[in-house]
């Protein structure tokens, strides 16, 4: 467990920090370098082959899972990067920004080892409730309240829902171990089905699957870049290893498939439409997070080998280019102006690299060959016409053709429109930048040896 | 140096290149002539290259092979055969005269634009050598991106509306033939266990029928797009219209070939029997895009629409000769695409050169050019010749094998009573008057008549622009009079495209 | 021995590449017009130096067929297109008269063509011309033939639009262009089907095939027809002719080479040359000679009334091409060629002589403008009696001869002769002496009618013009006497005769003799007298005479049915039902529905927690009602 005792340690230790008026700039390195560590460390115990149960049916440790568990806490760090732009100054959370960050790295990195229900649970919650204080966190504009509100409310109905789905499987199953999940998924009787059922739309709940995916567009939209990147990527991510977690060995079939089809694929369709009209860019994120959801449930359809892999690959893939963007987002005093897609207009003008490098990540989320995201895309197809649904995945992929059309809006936008918005630089977008090399770095490799990704996993 | 050594060195001398651009782009001449310096180099290794192809010998030559993503089967493979030699040549050719061409085209962040130049050179390159369907499909892509921003910052007044046309257009065709291929992969693995995107283990797939003719129709979709075949080829006119004068000629030059290819490669050998079955259909459409394209290039008043028109129907040819299934047809089809290339650059690059002059591409804008700027007339007229396909230029070797394998191929068929292809083939001879027609009509007042010019007297070329078009010239010559050595090297490519798609592979069959 | 023949056609490619390269604008005009002209005129006679040699060769020996292979075009399995150069009695009589007829001309282009400011470009394409037209007539293949064939008309659409500078000379030449690009998709056709049905374009081994009678495999008359059909393209017959008319926008010599004495009689080399397949195209030849002998006479027609000197030459070429396809439609084959020769000679000569002319007016073309010029251009005057009298077929001059053979196989021919047929010519040749006698009255007897400066500028054209003129007229005299379907009988034998009809060929002669002297002589009479009486006969005539002044309206008809109409169904329902309506319009709806629906689902995002609450709840009550169905 030697990575979550690093981020507790380090917790503990910037708590400390925040309590000590002249530490306080020691905070943001601290945060820095536990991550890191902490990341580090799981890539070490992954390739040295540690397998473990340091609590026999709740927490198993095994190379796949660190691996899982190093890829996250590495995206953290981009996120960690970028926020010095946002959160820098006294008051505006120099020391709360990283201190609650790690704090809810701590609930995610249990989740890829838990091997029970609760600790899957308990995670979650961890990793979830401070996000709720980083939306808030020196807020900017009056949104924030009330998408933090939106967020609260419809994530802890999500936490009621998957509690209430775990129970009832508990109560068939008498077992809080995921295998009981596994079982209860055969098991025909209503309770188990319901239970069943629960706890997967408590998922597409959290992982703003379409109907349940309302609150995401206004929650990215008020909250901050750094925040909205950590929703829209960690989370997300830390989500669909729960799913994974909980539908282990699982070959979906029955009313599961048409859940796991049709709720997804009318996120797909319905995310890339909708982002299509949107004027400000965390709205559009948000829509394609949604439409993002959906390819990643289509995941669930095939066999439950290469699950994970194509799980991971996916999202590693998809936050690194998400951050990509964030990361080098032009910043801006009045963070409406920002976040307006006006602003992005003839940026290659103003700042080429930022320009190409969120051009990179608009065609790699696109998925567009040769960027990463199409090696993702075509794992998770690849899956699910393996898995025998060749329609649902023609129509899957006729969705994300329609979803070209806006992320090569955005590159039109910034090469084709003249510039308008003057060039403006703020404390922190070097780390900025810095962040986006990280990324740009990760998608590279993605990109050019996929393979030996591939085979971490 | 070994050739396979060789041949990777072709492939990402452009990529290299573009890298090396980051240094220089200050400077707009240095950013042109190091790329002309890096195309003619990538034109050298391919004539060597060429040179030591052997056309007897079957199979991959200089050929590369190693894993990529080797649990799904998928490797880096390249290599060169019959069906791709010339095309690579020919992209390899254009490249540096592009640019040299277009020299004063692009004003505006010239280095931007040549990093983009060299990626689609990598691209298209890739798409033609890849012997890898995840590969192939990956270049296939890629070369959208460049061609998006070519058109896209280059481009004239509607360029957004033709870029994204032509992006959606072309993307919705590949979105589905990608759904075909993990489809094609994933039911050979089921059949054979083993997962492989190798061109050589695909074409030994056995399908049914039904799943032959899904997978094509996916295929066609996409390949018939890039071709592009009537109907689907509206975003051709828009594209080349709006496009600046490089991205025309590369549009034309070696973009349009990678349809025709792509069905010579893998459409038709992947799916025969399917292929077989709908040869009627695809003829037709061929022979509708023969005689479309010439009759909207007869009546459009936009100099650049008219060649992009003509290109729809020279390559109506191209399709015919691929569907005939006669020697003589398949290797005019090779020729006929690699002569259409030559041909459609040069007319390109002169209506470039007339743009940059007369700032409009406006036919009634300009008149009695022959007069005014008569080096200028001498090369307008020889390449429109040669798109007429007039005996010694290239055009005429393409067309008169293509036409000469429909009908040869049509005529047993008749005597057997049926009568489509024969009515095909015959339609497809009278589209030799068309042809003359449209390109006569455009010549007729451009160069000749009364003088007329938009504004102020036009200069005649200069030394670049003719040492460019005079280039272009010898080759149209070459191939025209001595295409023997060119057949050689591509005929038993033609053979082998010719006995996979005329045998039947269906399951049931005896192996 | 394969050099000379190549050669033959390469000189004046050689003689094309320097003038079109360093006498024109391309190469910034390095060869002033002096040295144009050398190379220009030194290419064609170097040629007919060697041909004659070639010729003397193959009559050494004793007329075997001289084949000289060039190289291998293409390889297609195991059949070849070979380049292959091939001289026997045939080749060697077109190959004659095209260098020999084309080097006078050239050297009359030198000096009718001197003052033009692109005389370099001028002799490069006469040269050029030259070149194909003797890839044409030296070809082994057809692929060689057809290479010269269309080549010939690329000089031709050259050499009509000239003067491009007005746009009519250039839609002439872009109309012959097209109309034979018509015929040569046919002649496309019979290739192919040749092709099909032997694996080789050679022409000796088709022929030989179809005498040995092992063409089963492939209808003779089916290919005789395509080939016809790019005959007439060539040769300017029914329903193809429209272009030659209109041919005459190009400089004199040019109408007087290839639009008299050479490229226009390549469909009849095509057919003579295929004889052998011919033969066994009984319908094909009917065909040929009905055609033949209807635009003969429509030809001859609309020539009684033209008043532009070159358009009454035009038609009347147009209507001796008819003849020569009467001959080959009734198996006279060798008569056609000779009637080939002779009307080179004679036609050339008048063409040449009508350029003097124009030459001495200044540019005046109409003859109703003309007159008395007898005493001012004597030479010019002389050379035109003799060739006027030559085409009139007075008789012992060459036009006698050869139209006097094709009347008689005509009429009496075992293959396909008819009566009709000698009737429809006989008549036409009467036609044909009023027409030229009219031509030649109306230009140089009579009362000036010429406008003073004109009349007063008027000059005898330089020794250059006028001793060609000197030279045709001679060989119009006596081309007469060289019998060349005797020469060509051991390669392509003369028809049968009618036993029957065998006495009736002394009166047919009296009787042609006849019919034109008369004609010669009404012509004398109508136009002698005064300008009244060819008036009162105008309009004696009236509707017939509208019909012939409108050409009997073909181009009129051709535009209507078929120019206009593609125009129209191309630019209305091509491109704007088709392209625009249809298919962008499809896609641009598309993109609107989509636009649309993104309005749609962002309404959707009212912002009201409540509502995504609901949303929420109904999602799941409907998510768990759905899975408990097979509960």
């Amino acid at each position: 467990m030697l990575p979550e005792h690093l981020l507790l340690a380090g917790l503990v230790l910037l708590i400390v920090t925040s309590l000590v008026r002249g530490m306080r700039s020691l905070a943001f390195p601290l945060a820095l370098g536990v991550i890191a560590a902490a990341s580090g460390a799981a890539f070490w115990l992954a390739s040295a082959g540690l397998s473990a149960e340091p609590f026999p049916g709740h927490f198993v440790v095994s190379p796949t899972t660190l691996m899982v568990k190093g890829a996250l806490l590495a995206l953290a760090l981009p996120v960690l990067l970028m926020s010095r732009s946002d959160f820098s100054r006294e008051g505006l959370g120099d020391t709360e920004f990283p201190t609650l960050l790690v704090a809810s790295l701590y609930g995610l990195s249990l989740l890829p080892s838990a091997a029970s229900a609760l600790v899957l649970f308990l995670g979650l919650e961890m990793m979830s409730i401070p996000v709720y204080a980083l939306i808030v966190l020196a807020f900017r504009r009056p949104q924030s309240a009330e998408s933090a509100l939106k967020y609260l409310v419809l994530s802890g109905a999500a936490s009621a829902t998957l509690l209430m789905g775990i129970s009832l499987v508990y109560g068939t199953t008498g077992s809080m171990d995921l295998s009981a999940y596994r079982d209860a998924i055969l098991q025909a009787d209503l309770m188990a089905r319901t239970g069943v059922v629960l706890v997967l739309l408590a998922l597409f709940l959290k992982a703003a699957v379409v109907p349940f995916h309302a609150w995401a567009p206004d929650t990215y939209e008020g909250a901050s870049v750094p925040v909205t990147a950590y929703m829209a990527t960690l989370s997300k991510a830390a989500l669909l290893v729960v799913a994974v977690r909980f539908f282990d060995g699982v070959n979906v079939s029955g009313s599961m498939v048409d859940l796991l089809a049709v709720l997804p694929l009318v996120s797909i369709v319905w995310g890339n439409i909708a982002a299509i009209r949107q004027t400000n860019l965390r709205r559009m994120i948000a829509y394609s997070s949604i439409a993002h959801a959906g390819y990643l449930f289509y995941a669930f359809l095939g066999t439950s080998e290469g699950r994970l892999e194509a799980v991971t690959f996916y999202i590693i893939v998809y936050s690194a280019a998400n951050l990509l963007a964030f990361a080098v987002l032009p910043s801006h005093t009045d963070d409406v102006v920002r976040d307006r897609m006006e602003t992005l207009d003839g940026l290659f003008h103003r700042d080429p690299m930022a320009a190409s490098l969120i051009a990179v990540a608009m065609l790699s989320l696109a998925g567009l060959p040769p960027f990463p995201g199409f090696t993702a895309k075509f794992l998770i197809f690849k899956s699910v016409i393996a898995a025998g649904y060749s329609t649902y995945a023609v129509l899957g992929l006729v969705g994300s053709f329609l979803g070209l059309y806006f992320y090569l809006r955005v590159v039109q936008r910034m090469f084709m429109l003249p510039s308008t918005a003057a060039a403006t630089t703020s404390v922190g977008q070097g780390l900025g930048k810095a962040a986006g090399v990280l990324c740009l770095a990760a998608t590279a490799v993605l990109m050019i040896v996929p393979g030996w990704v591939l085979d971490r996993f | 140096m070994s050739d396979a050594m060789l041949l990777n060195v072709l492939l990402f001398l452009p990529l290299g290149a573009a890298a090396l651009l980051a240094f220089v782009r200050g400077n707009a001449n240095a950013v042109r002539i190091t790329t002309t310096a890096a195309m003619a180099v990538q034109f050298v290794i391919a004539m060597v290259l060429y040179s030591h192809f052997d056309g007897a010998v079957p199979g991959l030559q200089a050929a590369t092979s190693v894993p990529w993503i080797a649990e799904w089967g998928v490797s880096y493979a390249i290599g060169l055969d019959g069906v791709n030699i010339l095309l690579v040549l020919l992209t390899a050719f254009l490249g540096p005269l592009v640019i040299l061409g277009a020299w004063t085209a692009i004003e505006k962040d010239v280095a931007l634009f040549h990093v983009n130049v060299l990626l689609l050179q990598f691209a298209m390159m890739g798409a033609f050598l890849s012997q890898d369907l995840f590969l192939f499909y990956v270049f296939w892509e890629a070369m959208l991106i460049p061609m998006f921003l070519i058109i896209g910052i280059w481009g004239g007044a509607r360029r957004s509306y033709a870029t994204v046309k032509f992006v959606l257009y072309t993307a919705f065709g590949s979105i589905l033939m990608l759904a075909a291929v993990i489809y094609l992969v994933w039911s050979l693995q089921q059949a054979g266990g083993v997962a492989s995107f190798a061109f050589a283990d695909l074409l030994q797939a056995r399908l049914p029928l039904d799943v032959q003719i899904t997978l094509l129709a996916a295929f066609a979709l996409s390949f018939a797009i890039k071709v592009p075949m009537v109907p689907l080829h509206t975003w051709l006119p828009d594209a080349h219209v709006e496009a600046p004068t490089p991205g025309s000629v590369i549009l034309a030059g070696v973009l349009l070939k990678m349809g025709t290819y792509g069905f010579m490669k893998l459409g038709f050998p992947l799916f025969p029997d399917a292929t077989r079955l709908f040869t009627p259909v695809l003829m037709s459409l061929s022979v509708v895009s023969i005689v479309y394209g010439a009759c909207l290039a007869l009546v459009q008043q936009d100099i650049k629409k008219i060649i992009a028109y003509s290109s729809i129907s020279h390559l109506g040819y191209v399709m015919l000769g691929l569907l005939s299934l006669d020697l003589a047809g398949i290797q005019g089809a090779v020729i006929q695409m690699v002569s259409h290339g030559l041909v459609a650059a040069g007319l390109f690059l002169l209506v470039g050169m007339v743009y940059e002059r007369g700032h409009t591409r406006e036919l009634s804008a300009y008149g009695g050019l022959a007069r005014q700027i008569p080096v200028f007339g001498v090369f307008f007229i020889v390449f429109t010749l040669a798109s007429v396909g007039l005996p010694t230029t290239s055009g005429f070797t393409g067309e008169f094998l293509v036409l000469l394998g429909a009908f040869t191929a049509a005529w047993p068929q008749h005597l057997d009573g049926v009568h489509l292809p024969l009515i095909l083939s015959v339609t497809a001879v009278t589209g030799v008057v068309l042809g003359a027609l449209y390109m006569l009509r455009f010549a007729l007042t451009f160069v000749f008549g009364p003088e007329k010019a938009p504004h102020g007297p036009l200069t005649d070329l200069t030394l670049r622009e003719k040492t460019v078009l005079g280039i272009l010239t010898v080759s149209i010559f070459a191939l025209g009079l001595f295409p023997d050595s060119a057949l050689r090297k591509t005929e038993l490519a033609a053979k082998t495209y010719q006995q996979l798609v005329s045998t039947s592979r269906l399951p049931n069959d005896a192996k | 021995m394969n050099t000379p023949l190549a050669l033959i056609a390469l000189l004046p490619l050689l003689g094309f590449l320097l003038n079109g390269t360093f006498a024109t604008a391309l190469g910034g005009k390095r060869f002033n017009n002096t040295v144009a002209a050398v190379i220009a005129c030194a290419m064609p006679i170097a040629a007919f130096a060697l041909t004659i040699q070639a010729f003397l060769t193959l009559q050494s020996n004793g007329y075997t067929p001289i084949v000289a292979p060039l190289y291998r075009w293409a390889l297609i399995g195991e059949h070849t297109f070979d380049i292959t150069f091939y001289f026997d009695r045939l080749s060697a009589i077109m190959t004659l008269v095209v260098t020999g007829v084309g080097s006078v001309i050239h050297i009359y282009s030198t000096g009718y063509m001197h003052d033009d400011k692109s005389f370099g470009r001028f002799m490069a394409y006469l040269n050029l011309f030259l070149f194909f037209m003797l890839l044409l007539v030296l070809g082994r293949s057809m692929l060689v033939l057809f290479v010269g064939w269309e080549g010939v008309g690329l000089a031709s659409y050259l050499l009509i639009g000239f003067w491009f500078d007005d746009l009519a000379n250039a839609i002439a030449g872009r109309k012959a262009f097209i109309t034979n690009r018509i015929g040569d998709a046919g002649f496309l056709l019979g290739m192919f089907l040749l092709y099909r049905a032997f694996g080789t374009l050679d022409m000796d081994t088709i022929n030989s095939a179809f005498v040995g009678g092992q063409a089963a495999m492939v209808s003779a008359s089916l290919v005789g027809f395509f080939l016809f059909v790019g005959a007439t393209g060539k040769s300017a017959q029914i329903p193809l002719y429209v272009w030659l008319p209109d041919a005459m926008a190009g400089p004199t010599p040019v109408s007087a080479l290839i639009h008299a004495a050479t490229m226009v009689t390549a469909g009849v080399y095509l057919v003579a040359r295929m004889s052998g397949l011919y033969m066994q195209a009984p319908d094909a030849s009917q065909l040929m000679a009905v055609v033949g002998v209807l635009t003969a006479f429509m030809a001859a027609t609309i020539a009684l009334v033209q008043t532009d000197i070159k358009k009454v030459l035009a038609y009347s070429t147009v209507s001796q091409l008819g003849f020569m396809f009467v001959a080959l439609g009734v198996g006279a084959y060798g008569v056609a060629i000779f009637h080939v020769v002779t009307h080179a000679f004679f036609k050339a000569c008048l063409f040449l002589g009508a350029g003097s002319v124009i030459h001495a007016l200044g540019g005046e073309q109409d003859i109703r403008k003309m007159g008395g010029l007898r005493k001012h251009i004597p030479i010019t005057f002389w050379t035109f009696v003799i060739s006027t009298a030559a085409i009139a077929g007075i008789p012992g001059l060459a036009g006698f001869f050869s139209k006097d053979e094709i009347l008689w196989y005509a009429f009496a021919s075992e293959k396909g002769g008819a009566p009709w047929l000698w009737a429809v010519g006989a008549l036409t040749a009467f036609m044909t002496a009023f027409y030229m006698t009219r031509l030649l009255w109306l230009t140089f007897f009579g009362a000036s009618r010429m406008s003073h400066e004109v009349e007063h500028h008027v000059h005898e054209s330089p020794l250059s013009m006028t001793g060609v003129l000197g030279v045709l007229a001679v060989l119009s005299a006596v081309g007469g006497y060289i019998g060349i379907p005797h020469f060509l009988e051991p390669q392509i034998p003369l028809p049968p005769v009618v036993e029957s009809l065998e006495h009736y060929e002394h009166t047919l002669l009296y009787v042609s003799i006849a019919i034109a002297f008369a004609g010669v002589a009404l012509a004398v009479f109508m136009y002698s007298g005064p300008a009244s009486r060819p008036a009162g006969i105008a309009r004696a005539a009236g509707p017939v005479r509208v019909l012939l002044e409108g050409k009997y309206f073909v181009d009129e008809l051709y535009a209507a049915v078929i120019v206009r109409p593609l125009a129209w169904v191309s630019e209305h329902v091509f491109l704007k039902i088709g392209d625009k309506m249809l298919i962008d319009g499809t896609l641009n709806g598309l993109g609107a529905f989509a636009q649309r629906s993104a309005g749609w689902l962002g309404r959707a995002q009212t912002g009201s927690l409540q509502f995504y609450a609901l949303l929420v709840m109904v999602g799941m009550v409907g998510a768990l009602l759905w899975s408990w169905r097979h509960v």
